[in-house]
């Protein structure tokens, strides 16, 4: 592509997203809608938390995978959860996990993925 | 304004994980041959992981105009829900700033800012939500610079610690909740579904399983929110 078709790309791109991110903030009965209902929305947003976790862990490449890299994953996770409700801290849980996972890779790397 | 400092405070979190998804999407469009000034421009103006790693992929397989904003847009559905959910909580007086910085709600700016929002953490969730955005927008821009520049070279441990921040970030989000039986539900459902109807029709898993799951329930489940108009 010419540097002219990324420019129209990316700049076609970033309007149709705000578009989207945007046309709830424009109209009046979408905020109506969103405050009338906001338990619909909550247990959406559960759902598309869960979802990011799950797809990280056992997604990849566009298939699902259960090797050994997803059991490690799926450790970090756990450990966080864990660590979290030892120390009630975010970062400390966050940075904690991944070094364990990290270090699981590291120990497992001579097996299957 | 207190507000605005608890977001960027919140938004220490986010660092790792969106310098790490971005860096992630530098690398990507590096491979893909996207020149690196578009690259920085679509972080910038997309700011949508998924959504730029589905642009990166038509590129490398040679699509053109039409189809990198097509797929742009059809990645970021999901945008107008989470969208929805943040216009019923920020305050309704200040519409124009609303639009001018909803350009960067992404599933980790809004996700932090309706958690902390929902748990009565947060006064003012736009300033909130500000303060995030003000920590990971540099982030990503950061991220997307160093993995256009420097990601081939990157150790395959470092290139795996990676792709650890981003479930166990969410992991944690969900984990200071106390959640209700259905948000729970909705957790589980969420979690066990995705990834199959992801695989079935890639890039739509999460937008039909969480759009599914919070509709189910909510038909389901009796109101239990003050704020909530009941089944209608």
């Amino acid at each position: 592509m010419t540097d002219l078709q990324w420019a129209a790309a990316v700049i076609g791109a970033g309007i149709g997203t705000y578009l989207l991110r945007a046309a709830p903030f424009w109209f009046r009965a979408s905020r109506e809608f969103g405050r009338r209902h906001f338990r619909c929305l909550t247990y959406i947003s559960f759902a598309v938390a869960a979802g990011i976790i799950s797809r990280a862990i056992f997604l990849s490449g566009g298939e699902l995978t259960f090797g050994r890299e997803a059991w490690i994953r799926m450790l970090a996770v756990a450990a966080a959860l864990g660590l979290y409700r030892l120390f009630r801290n975010m970062p400390v849980a966050l940075f904690s996990a991944v070094g364990i996972a990290v270090l699981a890779q590291w120990a497992t790397q001579g097996l299957a993925p | 304004m207190s507000d605005i400092r608890n977001g960027l405070k919140a938004g220490a979190g986010v660092v790792p994980t969106f310098g790490v998804m971005f860096f992630g999407f530098g690398l990507a469009a590096s491979v893909a041959k996207v020149p690196e000034l578009a690259a920085l421009a679509i972080t910038l103006l997309v700011f949508a992981a998924p959504a730029q790693f589905a642009m990166a992929d038509v590129a490398a397989q040679g699509g053109g105009v039409i189809q990198l904003v097509f797929i742009a847009v059809v990645v970021n559905l999901r945008f107008f829900v989470m969208s929805l959910t943040l216009a019923g909580a920020f305050d309704p007086g200040q519409r124009r700033r609303h639009l001018a910085w909803c350009q960067f709600v992404s599933a980790t700016t809004y996700l932090t800012t309706f958690f902390h929002w929902r748990g009565g953490r947060v006064t003012d969730p736009f300033g909130f939500y500000q303060g995030v955005v003000l920590v990971a927008l540099p982030a990503a821009l950061l991220g997307t610079a160093v993995g256009v520049w420097f990601g081939a070279g990157m150790p395959a441990l470092m290139a795996f610690a990676a792709t650890l921040f981003l479930p166990v970030y969410f992991t944690l989000l969900i984990a200071g909740e106390s959640g209700t039986r259905p948000e729970l539900t909705a957790v589980v459902l969420g979690f066990l579904l995705t990834p199959p109807v992801e695989v079935l029709l890639p890039g739509w898993g999460l937008f039909i399983v969480s759009l599914a799951v919070g509709l189910g329930l909510y038909r389901m489940t009796a109101p239990e929110y003050p704020e909530d108009g009941g089944d209608d």
